[in-house]
């Protein structure tokens, strides 16, 4: 119903990672090369969206992937093993984040380093929207900035967010629409703009 | 529109995550209630906005990495940096040695590197035993007893579902004679200004290098035996580490290895294949018999054909299994079993001291040896009160005399040993059992071959020269009575375990049919035992 660039993460390769688990498992480790190839970028990506630092979110998701290969015995099939993978990554983060008590103004610091897809001549305008929108995503308190990312930059069902964060499902919901109202707050002024350019393109 | 438990159906309509129902009042809101389309247009657009934002990308592949780090966490190894690289020659040549004697598959590499590191490890407690006791008699012969590789068999048999509970298990294990000769030399170096042999070799001092400065380490069990400290197995790994090999180390964190002295009355009584026996552990069989499929043999087994059997516990103890006490040696024994099989074996040698001297694990935390500590400890608080009931079965014979598993209190390894007073006196192994009925097998064991000595002797590298070399001039003059049996004849032994290795390597080529049922299904947990033979027990009895 709405026509959403939602990053496109089939749920359909639940039997080529069962393989690939299985494979490392059995002591192939570049079968947890391949996954890792697979999942890094998406990870980062949410990680990314949350920890509003690209070091930091790199050493998170390597620390994830570690951790995961080391402990990928006690992975369960029942979610998947990005969703396994993205709840460990997140603990890491909450963990690391009550250690470092970073502040804000190191958020997003350096976006460009880490929008390597965008174009070298994206224009100055959508850059500085980017930074608004990053900007205004780091000021959500964390519990809703998490749902948000993994609703909007990662493309979670509740249900994968639930699990990720080990909430319930009502709680999700809830958190969501809460971060989405505090969100349209923040960038009130951009959304209107964005809206008239969609009604006009429409 | 002030109602939000709407307004969260609103987002959650947006997101297509509501119940038939949900869905269907929504509408009827939506369309009864402009504000109530502002809101949910407001959000579409937030949401089209999120994702927008380009993807944040890793310019790199952090594959490496993660397994670098992997690796080095399955390896016990901090990743503190700045060790001292003074000694990494001597580990990086056995670890280069090995590499180049092995048919070259990455899991054979990793099986191994443990049983390598499991060498180091033992060198260096040796070494610092050795320095404490001033005791030397002991001297380890190359060894390498039969059989062929059940993980691989195992592996193969299941194809490409492997079931997904044994992680980076080694599929077969060999390991390098150096540390055990390196090391039995220089443990005899204290002993006499023995002038056949040569002073120790660039290699050996390399490995020597570290033991001194270890005995500072973390205080152990008992008086009466040397110490091992946590750090002497974090040095060996360390060097491991350190030796810039381009490793193709990949240590599962789960094999369990565990080191442990048999006393010469355990030598004598195989107590420890009875162990393994008593457990449900059954030794599969040694590499001359492979041609047979498996089933068969576990079938035979099972019906009481003893022939067979008999034949296969005689070679055992004919063969290296039991060796002349009088000379340390050194065996392999990787066990394939469901948990907790393997807990009840641990538990049970740690409940005999007086045949398994010293027991310890790598790594400590393991699952298993934690379960083993608990269930120990029970029995041990079991056995006080039943004061000094009968002899019985193996496990209900716990640790009266106190014997504990060490505290896992980090680190990598932890040691029990016994004093030696409390060791007399312990009622001896009770010969083996047919009183109780023989448990169900649901294990595998296996004696690991090591590499022969010539083989080794042939790569250029000074650390196997020289150790080859001391080896050939070591003078076999111990003074323990047991010590004038006779021994075999080396080369003979040696060629023999030339073809037992060969038959091994076409085993692999073609691998016996895995048994089936139950002993393939149960999830299992491999165990490498390091068994070494200790002389410094009181002479036993002859027979």
């Amino acid at each position: 119903m709405h026509p959403q660039r939602r990053p496109n993460y089939s749920e359909t390769v639940v039997s080529d990672d069962a393989q690939l688990i299985n494979s490392a498992l059995a002591g192939r480790t570049e079968a947890f090369g391949e996954l890792v190839l697979k999942y890094q970028d998406r990870l980062f990506n949410t990680i990314f969206h949350v920890v509003g630092h690209v070091e930091d979110a790199r050493d998170i998701v390597q620390e994830a992937l570690v951790q995961a290969f080391l402990k990928l015995e006690s992975f369960r099939s029942e979610s998947t093993f990005y969703t396994w993978l993205c709840r460990i990554a997140f603990n890491m983060a909450i963990t690391q984040r009550r250690k470092q008590r970073k502040t804000c103004s190191t958020w997003f610091d350096n976006p460009a380093k880490a929008s390597a897809e965008a174009s070298p001549a994206a224009n100055l305008e959508r850059e500085e929207r980017c930074r608004q929108v990053r900007s205004a995503i780091a000021q959500l308190p964390e519990e809703y900035r998490s749902v948000l990312v993994l609703r909007e930059m990662d493309g979670c069902c509740y249900k994968t967010i639930a699990e990720v964060l080990d909430l319930p499902i009502g709680t999700v919901r809830s958190r969501l629409h809460r971060a989405r109202l505090q969100l349209r707050e923040i960038l009130k002024e951009m959304l209107s703009e964005e809206e008239i350019g969609e009604r006009k393109q429409a | 529109m002030n109602d939000p438990l709407k307004n969260e159906l609103l987002s959650a309509y947006l997101d297509g995550e509501l119940s038939a129902a949900e869905q269907a009042e929504v509408e009827r809101l939506l369309a009864a209630n402009p504000e109530a389309r502002k809101l949910l247009d407001e959000l579409r657009t937030l949401s089209s906005v999120l994702q927008a934002l380009p993807q944040a990308k890793l310019a790199e592949d952090l594959t490496p990495a993660v397994l670098r780090e992997a690796e080095k966490r399955m390896l016990g190894v901090s990743s503190a940096k700045g060790k001292a690289r003074s000694a990494p020659l001597w580990p990086a040549r056995l670890m280069e040695i090995i590499w180049q004697h092995l048919p070259g598959s990455r899991a054979i590499a990793w099986a191994t590197t443990a049983v390598a590191i499991g060498l180091l490890i033992m060198l260096s407690e040796k070494q610092q035993a050795m320095q404490h006791l001033g005791k030397g008699d002991r001297k380890v012969v190359a060894l390498a007893p039969p059989p062929a590789e059940p993980a691989l068999q195992q592996e193969k048999a299941e194809g490409g579902k492997v079931v997904p509970a044994k992680p980076y298990a080694p599929p077969t294990i060999q390991a390098a004679p150096e540390a055990l000769k390196s090391d039995e030399l220089k443990s005899q170096e204290p002993k006499s200004a023995d002038t056949d042999r040569k002073p120790t070799a660039p290699g050996i001092a390399a490995a020597k290098g570290p033991a001194p400065s270890l005995s500072a380490g973390k205080p152990v069990t008992s008086a009466a035996v040397p110490q091992r400290t946590l750090s002497t197995e974090e040095k060996a790994l360390n060097k491991l580490k350190d030796s810039a090999q381009p490793s193709p180390l990949r240590i599962g964190k789960d094999v369990l290895v565990v080191h442990c002295e048999l006393t010469a009355a355990a030598v004598k009584e195989q107590a420890f294949v009875k162990l393994l026996k008593a457990n449900g552990i059954e030794w599969l069989p040694a590499a001359d018999e492979i041609g047979a499929p498996a089933d068969e043999k576990v079938a035979t087994e099972k019906n009481k054909d003893v022939a067979p059997e008999r034949q296969r516990q005689e070679r055992l103890s004919r063969g290296r299994f039991a060796p002349e006490p009088s000379k340390g040696e050194v065996e392999l024994v990787y066990v394939e079993a469901p948990p907790a099989q393997i807990e009840e074996t641990l538990a049970a040698l740690a409940a005999r001291p007086d045949l398994f001297a010293a027991i310890s694990f790598k790594p400590s935390e393991h699952r298993l040896v934690q379960k083993a500590v608990a269930v120990q400890r029970l029995q041990a608080r079991a056995a006080d009160q039943a004061a000094d009931a009968a002899v019985g079965g193996l496990v209900e014979r716990s640790a009266a005399s106190g014997r504990n598993f060490a505290g896992a209190g980090g680190g990598m390894g932890i040691t029990s040993r016994m004093p030696e007073s409390a060791k007399s006196g312990l009622p001896r192994y009770p010969a083996r059992t047919e009183q109780t009925a023989p448990p169900k097998i649901l294990g595998q064991a296996q004696r690991i071959p090591l590499p022969a000595l010539a083989e080794m002797e042939e790569t250029p590298g000074e650390a196997a020269e020289s150790i080859a070399r001391e080896e050939s001039h070591s003078p076999p003059q111990e003074k323990a009575p047991v010590e004038s049996r006779p021994q075999p004849a080396a080369s003979a032994e040696e060629k023999a375990e030339e073809k037992i290795a060969k038959e091994e390597r076409q085993g692999e080529q073609a691998p016996p049919a895995q048994p089936k049922g139950d002993v393939t299904a149960v999830q299992r947990q491999r165990v490498l035992f390091v068994l070494r033979f200790v002389n410094g027990s009181p002479p036993v009895d002859t027979q």
